[in-house]
């Protein structure tokens, strides 16, 4: 059981029907990935190259079209509460304040009805939010958004954590901060986890095994272990090696 | 979803009149065949089904009683009548003209308040709110007053179109005009622009597009006020038509003339929609 | 300063008022009966409250704008929500409804009295057609403009369509619906004004015009300028009421 991967991916693609071109674009193809129990995996990759579609995948809210994804023992087939999800852009709801955005994340579980109110408020107090919980998300800066999208995902302690480029929209300092409170959260609560970032240093910092994304179409280019025994500059070296080419592609607007 | 007819004032977003980037919801360029025209032909038949259940409501079962109803047949000889006896064209003119006037004066007086008001800080706050006032309040109830100051005919219709045009034009010219972006002035002032300068480069050319909004806008508003004008006060034009017909029971008649008002606005608001595109391109990055 | 800004628009309106009390009263510049200085026309709105002739006509509008405007958000909103929400329901419905939307209104005024008669129910009709098209469009606006990232959030802790309609879509609606209903207030103050000027016999915008048909202009623009106050009046409650509603709405809100 203890190898038996939480989050298991076989030939996964995906293509959508483009309607300007009337062409089919693959997103991605051909992924096959395992996450472990308790792994914090890191996908690394250039902009447009598929990996919010693979996490999405994963999420359940876009069915392959070829592949499967089994997630928890189960085969995915839609969003469910063993996985969680951190937006980029946050998503949480403005009219709602903290405490109603974090309880959203539980309210459509009749099952955890009765410990709700507990759970909000210990969600709040992880992320650091105690006092927060009655402001509107546009009252708050960009990282104690975050930090509630984060207390949302967290209170009703979902196996997985799917986290896309969740620092992504935070100005660099704030980043900082928030990249090694995400690590004591983590290790607080033992998740597995899988984030996407654009920023290689993130993913060596955070991540035990790092997922490198190639695109055209996307596609898993090498996993690369985290190892104790590692220089960070050795792997920051190896990292860019891998990304190079697609990063200056991108840079000179070759994206889609 | 379904093509939004041009020029729908009800869509602007809060206060705004503000130009909506482009008519309706974002149309996807190059869709296949049958995606791109599947609205409009849906239209179509929606069109033709409308037109036959019409038809045979009036004509063949006659539910209704076509004195007070007028079937399809009976509007389109309605027309064909009034074409031909020339009145149509006697009313149309009077229409057409009372409204060029009216909207030509009021785009001017508009755009030239709205650029005034933009530009000044004071300005914009004492003249914005009353722009906004006027634009909440239904101005078509200075029509008997204005009937009383100018005489039956013309005059009132003028004033009315004028009024409703100013306005909307006013309040969107000035809305371009403040929120020309700071960064640009601030561009413009470092590379040495003068005040005159600024304004005719950067000020000027980013209002553009809100100003063609505003002409746009004004079409149905100031059609309105041609209505309500003729229908209330006036012996001419297309709307008196239709009170004069109604009140004797000429149904066909009235259909067909609001079938002339509908065709006449239709047709404004392609053409300033067209000329929005041209000129807003840059803008909606379309 | 502060203050000089905040009362800058009244005290704007009060020297606008003097500036024509001035014109008319102390330097004849147009005939008193002609242009009426608003201290004739408030004596004469003072005189119509006085006398009876005010209430009976204001309370024949207040009923047909009040039905007219509450099955126009009933309807408008009904029919936003409908056309927002369903592809299937915006392409078969759509083009009727877009088309009715294209139709000049007013101009069907005759015909409604011709076909309703001259009683409330041609007014009625004419402030709900007036007033239902902002508000359906702004709502149909609104249920579309809802971020995808709320939707995706919500499908994500699990909510089904209904509850994300209820949950996310509705809620963000919301501002937009209000100022759609605002705008609504705008259109159907027009229609109570056509509806009585056309086949009219009662009604304030009924009393505008015989007014001046009797050329006393200083009732008619007392009672236009009433229309004008209660037009601003009821816009402002319904923004207050955006603000109280919606309070987490802060951008481009007036």
């Amino acid at each position: 059981m203890a190898n038996e991967p939480i989050i298991r991916i076989r030939d996964l693609s995906v293509s959508y029907h483009v309607a300007r071109t009337g062409n089919r674009l693959t997103a991605v193809r051909d992924i096959d990935l395992d996450v472990m129990e308790g792994e914090f995996l890191t996908v690394l990759g250039p902009s447009g190259c598929g990996k919010t579609t693979v996490l999405n995948c994963v999420a359940g809210l876009v069915t392959p079209t070829t592949g499967t994804i089994v997630a928890d023992g189960r085969p995915v087939t839609g969003p469910g509460p063993d996985r969680a999800v951190v937006f980029q852009d946050y998503a949480l709801l403005p009219w709602r304040s903290v405490a109603d955005n974090v309880r959203f994340g539980l309210e459509m579980q009749p099952r955890l009805k009765e410990s709700a109110a507990e759970r909000v408020r210990e969600a709040i107090e992880l992320v650091g939010l105690t006092g927060f919980e009655h402001a509107y998300p546009r009252e708050l800066s960009g990282g104690m958004q975050q930090r509630a999208g984060l207390a949302r995902a967290l209170v009703a302690d979902p196996r997985i954590l799917l986290m896309d480029e969740p620092l992504g929209a935070v100005d660099a300092l704030t980043r900082e901060v928030m990249r090694n409170e995400l690590e004591r959260i983590i290790e607080a609560t033992g998740k597995t986890v899988v984030f996407i970032t654009h920023s290689i240093d993130e993913a060596i910092q955070l991540g035990d095994r790092i997922a490198v994304f190639s695109s055209h179409p996307g596609r898993i280019r090498e996993l690369v272990p985290v190892e104790a025994g590692r220089s960070h500059d050795e792997l920051r070296r190896h990292l860019w090696e891998l990304l190079e080419s697609d990063a200056r592609l991108a840079a000179r607007g070759a994206t889609e | 979803m379904t093509p939004r007819p041009a020029g729908s004032p009800e869509a602007a977003p809060a206060p705004a009149l503000r130009p909506p980037p482009a008519a309706g919801p974002p149309r996807r360029k190059g869709e296949s065949r049958w995606r791109r025209h599947r609205a409009p032909l849906i239209a179509l038949v929606d069109l033709v089904v409308f037109l036959l259940l019409w038809h045979l409501a009036t004509e063949v079962l006659g539910l209704v009683n076509r004195v007070f109803f007028p079937s399809p047949g009976d509007v389109v000889q309605a027309l064909a009548g009034l074409a031909a006896s020339g009145e149509l064209a006697t009313h149309l003119s009077t229409s057409a003209a009372n409204w060029a006037v009216g909207y030509g004066l009021g785009s001017v007086a508009g755009i030239v308040t709205g650029l005034v008001t933009g530009t000044s800080r004071w300005a914009n706050r004492l003249v914005m709110p009353l722009l906004w006032s006027l634009w909440a309040t239904p101005l078509i109830a200075l029509q008997p007053t204005l009937t009383a100051w100018l005489d039956y005919g013309d005059g009132p219709i003028i004033v009315l179109v004028f009024l409703s045009t100013m306005i909307p034009v006013a309040l969107n010219t000035a809305t371009g005009a403040t929120q020309t972006g700071e960064s640009l002035l601030r561009a413009g002032r470092v590379f040495g622009a003068s005040r005159l300068r600024l304004y005719l480069k950067i000020r000027l050319p980013w209002a553009v597009p809100y100003i063609i909004g505003g002409l746009r806008l004004a079409v149905p508003t100031s059609m309105i006020g041609l209505l309500v004008g003729e229908m209330v006060g006036s012996p001419s034009g297309i709307g008196s038509v239709i009170v004069n017909a109604t009140s004797r029971f000429r149904t066909g008649e009235a259909f067909a003339a609001i079938a002339v008002y509908v065709l006449l606005s239709v047709v404004l608001v392609r053409v300033l929609d067209l000329a929005e595109r041209r000129t807003g391109a840059w803008r909606s990055g379309a | 300063m502060r203050e000089l800004k905040r009362w800058a628009v009244a005290l704007e309106v009060v020297a606008l008022f003097a500036a024509w009390e001035l014109a008319i009263s102390v330097f004849h510049l147009a005939s008193e009966k002609f242009v009426p200085p608003p201290s004739a026309i408030w004596q004469s709105f003072v005189a119509m409250a006085a006398d009876g002739t005010l209430a009976p006509h204001a309370w024949f509008s207040t009923q047909n704008a009040v039905i007219g405007f509450v099955l126009a958000v009933v309807a408008g909103v009904g029919c936003g929500l409908a056309l927002g929400s369903s592809r299937l329901v915006s392409e078969v419905a759509g083009p009727p409804f877009w088309t009715a939307y294209a139709m000049p209104r007013i101009a069907f005024q005759p015909l409604l009295v011709l076909w309703l008669g001259f009683g409330a129910a041609p007014k009625i009709l004419i402030i709900f057609l007036m007033a239902v098209f902002p508000i359906a469009i702004n709502t149909m606006d609104g249920i579309r403009a809802v971020e995808p990232s709320l939707v995706r959030a919500a499908r994500v802790y699990g909510a089904g369509r209904l509850q994300v309609f209820v949950k996310v879509q509705l809620w963000a609606a919301l501002p937009l619906i209000l100022t759609g209903i605002r705008m609504g207030v705008a259109r159907a103050m027009v229609g109570i004004v056509v509806g009585e000027f056309i086949g009219g016999s009662q009604g304030l915008g009924y009393l505008i015009f015989r007014r001046s048909a009797d050329f006393d202009l200083a009732s008619a623009l007392a009672l236009t300028l009433s229309l004008v106050v209660i037009a601003n009046l009821l816009m402002a409650l319904v923004s207050l009421a955006r603000r109280i509603a919606a309070p987490w709405y802060a951008e481009g809100v007036r």
